[in-house]
């Protein structure tokens, strides 16, 4: 059973002179531990994309399998659950919560499952990601890559079937983006986790096992790396 | 690390997330609610405590604690009412005797049952020692009694030398003087200016002299004090059958009479309360407006994680919940320590000259603390529901990627044009009014708040000032000089000895207007006539309820209180026969709410009927040989009635039958009847005011002595009284500068709450925009036109306040003047045009000041 799985998938936004086809009539399959990655210029329905696959959006038209469930059938609750339990998102901004240390902030997401937590199971996933010893501090004590391989934590920490990132190496340098890239990856491995990201960069493009090009909501190329 | 807790829920863990990151948010809102409990807490413990002190003050005015009672009743009639569902219990008083000093009686000897005494009368009365009598000797006297037999230090058990007397002066056992045993004192409250008081014999002393309860004073204790006068005694008319002679007497209770009273003071407290609310709400939504594009975008990001809505808006309730709790106990601590320590002293203060003993008074009820929480309580959640709302209305990401909205295109189009060539001329107050107005609800709710505020603190400086006890008194002279009421009644019981006797003579006006000296201006006099009313017209008298007890006069009115007068009756379509007492000798009958619904039929049988009138005559003056004036009765009249024309009546029209007429038939009258001066008022210079003063005080205390040495009454009986305007104010002082004191308490805190919501949303949008100025430095903007920015908007927002407060809260003022002016017939109003200039030039400050301080502090140390 493949991890994602999009058919005939179409978004517009607007109507009359506002009209946008953001996605136009996409259907994609993503296997399992597969690390994915679209690309394509800016406008191109990449986010759209992705928004739609992690259930943030509903489509105009067609269906979305994730972990084999059709969350375009979710009301907009079971969604936020469904998200909870099968999706880890990774944003640009990080998007960490100031006012928790970074040991909340990774396990907030568990915790709103009732899930018993194992402390020492975090230590070891931020010994992974490097931030061992920043667990206890705030966000804004952090460097940009720490937040966000926090942020990754977060994100992974649930064990989602999929992992979905944003723009994830968008704020930070050239020699910080492959390091966070190169943890993330190995991370997922490890945990064997489906990874699909959004980026404008080759180089992140390139750590991918499959690249998909998009341009004007459509899927231009598909290929296996 | 160690101390770190791991097992907090998700909910604790959000909850303390959010404590940390709204600190500055929590502490405003912390503030915010308990400014309101406990402004709110006080206003309803004061306002309880007014009616509390009004009660008690009508139950010590009454004499006793129910409004009801039978005239002539039985021992009986007493027992069988007991039976009525609505009567809680029964109680027997009687006016048996009399004590006399020198034939003048100065105090009413009362026979009293125990529920009558403990429960029903003594409530009037403070500061009991000792008990009821029980032996046949036994008395218990007033205070005011023992002060007039010259006893200062009263002891139980002391034997008093009394002249007693029983009112049925066919009885003569036990009379005379004897001695008795004081059992008891009290201080009573009845009729303070009067000089004759109530003394209590034994139930025993009654029995052993052959007198029993007939013809007592059955008291009703009714389980409703909420019913009206009139209601209860239609229900007694049901269910009593009365004999000739005995009558129902019910006023409104006390209870009711004080709340009735209070109306208006209430109705200005849930104004009041109402706008605080309002205030509190504004501020609250503003505070979570204010940071709701960042609340918002936090509320994305959890639900992009998988954070439920419902659990973050369980989480924001917990959350305002908390600053609830929190803020209505300390809201409720700083109320109850006003309301345990401040308040009992602003009340006793503003009753020390009405009533000197309050020690019944309560003002602490926990309550009143619940009911001011709960406003707050569903005010806050209000405001949150409408946050909740948005975030209903949003999706996840909608939410994650919230900005505030810039103006509409439509508005931006219709500035277009205006906002251009501002633009090129001035591009400092372009940029400050966009600015200014970029968050127009924000802008506007704060603006509002400010102008409530300043409303309420502008609109209490304008009651405060009209209801001034100054401009009660405006029209009042300056002197009054009058018989008093005891030396009428004496001299009429007595009957002069000289036919024509003049009480007030032309010689002793003459006296006056000699000590006044040339400054007296303004001086006026009130004329009339001590009759005596003849068998035709008895009939009229005995109507009132102690209408033979009481002193009839005839006294004149002027021709504006007749107009007023008429346009009363017109207006409260009153029974009475205008015509006759406007053109023929026509009279109506003044009483003080002493015309019971019983005898309201018969009383309409007597308009048209005669009353006919004699000159006073020496004692023993044969009756039939003289012939009498007659008047015609047109109606009764209650001076009490809410609307009643402020007539200037001798003795305030209290415990006095007046026969009112016109000065034509005064003109008539004085054929046969001796023309009497009942007052002289005048006014004298400012300067000479107190000279004055203490020379008419001594003059007057003179012809006291003069008139006591001459009719040898007792040195307690004075001819003459005297008021001075000066020491009614000086008296009234304390009621004054508290009334104003708390209007102020009030009206701060409005106008802290509003400055502080303008504060807040001012800073919280410098804040913001401090960015925005770096850029706009960076593209070249200089200094000085950064300030210039600032400062233009701090004069729009200023004028804008100008505007409104100019508008909107000079019609606020307008209205609560209109209500004061309905509800307070003296009540002045002043425009507070410095109080208005006042605050528009502190509010200019402020909006001046603040930009240029978040400049410095921020733009140009960040530089």
């Amino acid at each position: 059973m493949a991890a994602v799985k999009v058919i005939s998938l179409t978004k517009e936004y607007g109507d009359g002179e506002s009209y946008i086809k953001a996605v136009d009539n996409i259907s994609l399959t993503i296997g399992k531990e597969e690390f994915a990655a679209v690309v394509g210029a800016s406008g191109s329905g990449k986010t759209t994309l992705l928004n739609l696959i992690g259930g943030l959006e509903y489509p105009t038209h067609g269906v979305v399998y994730v972990d084999g469930v059709d969350i375009t059938q979710l009301s907009a609750e079971e969604q936020t659950c469904f998200r909870r339990q099968h999706i880890g998102f990774i944003f640009q901004k990080y998007n960490l919560i100031p006012a928790m240390n970074i040991f909340e902030n990774i396990v907030l997401p568990a915790k709103l499952m009732d899930r018993k937590i194992d402390k020492e199971e975090v230590f070891r996933l931020a010994e992974d990601l490097e931030i061992q010893d920043k667990l206890f501090q705030t966000p804004d004590t952090l460097s940009g890559g720490q937040q966000q391989r926090a942020a990754i934590a977060r994100a992974i920490f649930t064990r989602p079937a999929i992992l979905l990132g944003d723009e994830l190496t968008g704020n930070l340098d050239s020699k910080t983006r492959v390091s966070v890239m190169k943890l993330l990856k190995e991370t997922c491995r490890k945990y064997r986790q489906t990874l699909l990201i959004v980026t404008h960069d080759k180089t992140v493009a390139a750590m991918a096992d499959r690249i998909i090009c998009m341009k004007d909501g459509r899927i231009v190329e598909n290929e296996k790396v | 690390m160690k101390k770190y807790n791991y097992d907090r829920t998700a909910q604790q863990v959000l909850l303390d997330s959010y404590r940390k990151q709204n600190r500055g948010k929590n502490r405003l809102l912390l503030l915010a609610v308990t400014l309101t409990v406990s402004v709110i807490y006080c206003i309803l413990s004061f306002a309880y405590g007014k009616i509390q002190t009004d009660i008690q003050k009508n139950i010590r005015a009454d004499g006793m604690a129910v409004s009801v009672y039978i005239e002539n009743g039985t021992e009986e009639m007493a027992e069988q009412l007991k039976s009525l569902p609505y009567i809680a219990k029964t109680g027997k008083e009687k006016f048996a005797g009399k004590l006399l000093d020198q034939n003048i009686k100065y105090c009413d000897c009362v026979a009293a049952d125990e529920t009558g005494f403990q429960e029903i009368l003594s409530p009037a009365y403070t500061q009991i020692v000792g008990s009821y009598p029980e032996q046949e000797n036994d008395i218990m006297l007033s205070a005011k009694t023992l002060e007039y037999l010259g006893i200062s230090e009263p002891q139980i058990g002391m034997e008093l030398d009394l002249d007693f007397y029983w009112n049925d002066i066919f009885h003569s056992d036990g009379t005379g003087e004897q001695t008795f045993c004081l059992s008891g004192y009290f201080t009573d409250y009845q009729n303070s200016s009067a000089a004759s008081s109530i003394a209590f014999l034994s139930e025993k002393k009654l029995t052993e002299n052959g007198l029993n309860w007939d013809s007592c004073r059955v008291l009703l204790d009714t389980r409703s004090h909420t019913l009206g006068g009139i209601q209860i005694e239609n229900k007694l008319k049901e269910d009593v059958r009365l004999t000739e002679d005995q009558r129902i007497v019910s006023t409104d209770s006390a209870f009711y009479r004080a709340v009735e009273g209070m109306m208006g003071s209430l109705g200005f407290a849930v104004v009041f309360s109402f706008l605080i609310l309002l205030c509190m709400f504004l501020c609250v939504y503003n505070i979570l407006n204010l940071s709701l594009a960042e609340d918002l975008r936090q509320y994305g990001l959890l639900e992009v994680i998988g954070v439920q809505q419902k659990q973050i808006i369980k989480v924001m309730f917990w959350q305002m919940l908390e600053i609830a709790a929190k803020g209505s106990f300390t809201g409720g601590m700083a109320g109850a320590f006003a309301v345990l320590v401040i308040l009992p002293l602003v009340i006793r203060k503003m009753y020390l000259e009405q009533a000197s003993e309050l020690e019944r008074l309560s003002l602490f009820h926990p309550g009143f603390l619940l009911i001011a929480m709960v406003p707050t309580a569903v005010t806050i959640c209000l405001a949150v529901f409408l946050v909740k709302r948005k975030i209903s209305h949003l999706s996840p990401l909608e939410c994650l990627n919230y900005e505030e909205i810039p103006l509409t295109k439509g508005q931006e189009k219709a500035h277009k044009m205006k906002s251009l060539i501002s633009h090129r001329r001035h591009p400092e107050i372009y940029l400050a009014r966009k600015y200014l107005f970029r968050s127009r609800k924000a802008f506007f709710i704060t603006i509002i708040t400010l102008t409530i505020g300043c409303g309420i603190a502008l609109a209490s400086s304008v009651i405060v000032r009209g209801v001034d006890i100054q401009n009660r008194f405006l029209k009042e002279p300056d002197f009054w000089i009058g018989i008093t009421q005891e030396a009428c009644q004496t001299l009429m019981e007595t009957s002069p000895d000289t036919e024509n006797m003049v009480f007030f003579s032309k010689d002793l006006l003459e006296d006056i207007e000699q000590t006044a000296g040339n400054s007296m201006g303004n001086e006026s006099q009130l004329f009339g006539f001590y009759p005596i009313i003849g068998t035709n017209g008895r009939e009229s008298i005995k109507l009132l309820n102690q209408g033979e007890e009481a002193a009839t006069v005839i006294q004149t009115l002027t021709t504006v209180e007749k107009e007023q007068l008429q346009s009363y009756i017109q207006k409260q379509e009153q029974t009475a026969d205008w015509e006759t007492f406007e053109y023929e000798n026509g009279t109506f009958l003044l009483h003080d709410h002493r015309l019971s619904e019983t005898v309201a039929e018969k009383a309409m049988q007597q308009v048209g009927k005669e009353i006919e009138v004699y000159d006073l005559v020496p004692v023993g003056t044969e009756m039939s040989g003289l012939i009498p004036e007659t008047l015609i009765n047109c109606g009764y009249l209650d001076i009490t009635e809410e609307q009643f024309p402020d007539l200037n009546l001798c003795w305030d029209g209290r415990n006095t039958n007046i026969l009112l007429v016109t000065e034509d038939t005064y003109g008539k009258l004085t054929k046969k009847l001796t023309p009497q001066i009942f007052t002289v008022s005048f006014d004298v210079e400012g300067k000479q005011e107190n000279s004055i003063k203490s020379q008419l005080k001594d003059f007057i205390q003179k012809k006291n002595m003069e008139f006591q040495a001459e009719t040898g009454y007792s040195d307690k009986l004075n001819l003459l009284q005297i008021e001075c305007k000066s020491d009614l104010l000086a008296k009234e002082q304390n009621y004054i500068q508290t009334s104003r004191l708390l209007l102020l308490v009030i009206s701060g805190c409005l106008i802290f709450i509003g400055v502080l919501n303008f504060l807040n949303v001012r800073v919280a949008d410098m804040i913001l925009r401090k960015k925005d100025c770096t850029i706009m430095r960076s593209i070249g903007m200089t200094k000085k036109q950064l300030q210039k920015m600032f400062l233009a908007e701090g004069l729009l927002t200023w004028l804008v306040l100008f505007a409104f407060l100019v508008t909107i809260d000079s019609i606020l003022i307008g209205g609560a003047s209109w209500f004061m002016k309905t509800k307070i017939s003296y009540f002045v109003f002043h425009y507070p045009i410095k109080e208005m200039a006042g605050i528009l030039l502190v509010l200019l400050g402020i909006c001046m000041i603040l930009p240029r301080f978040f400049y410095k502090q921020n733009i140009e140390r960040d530089k």
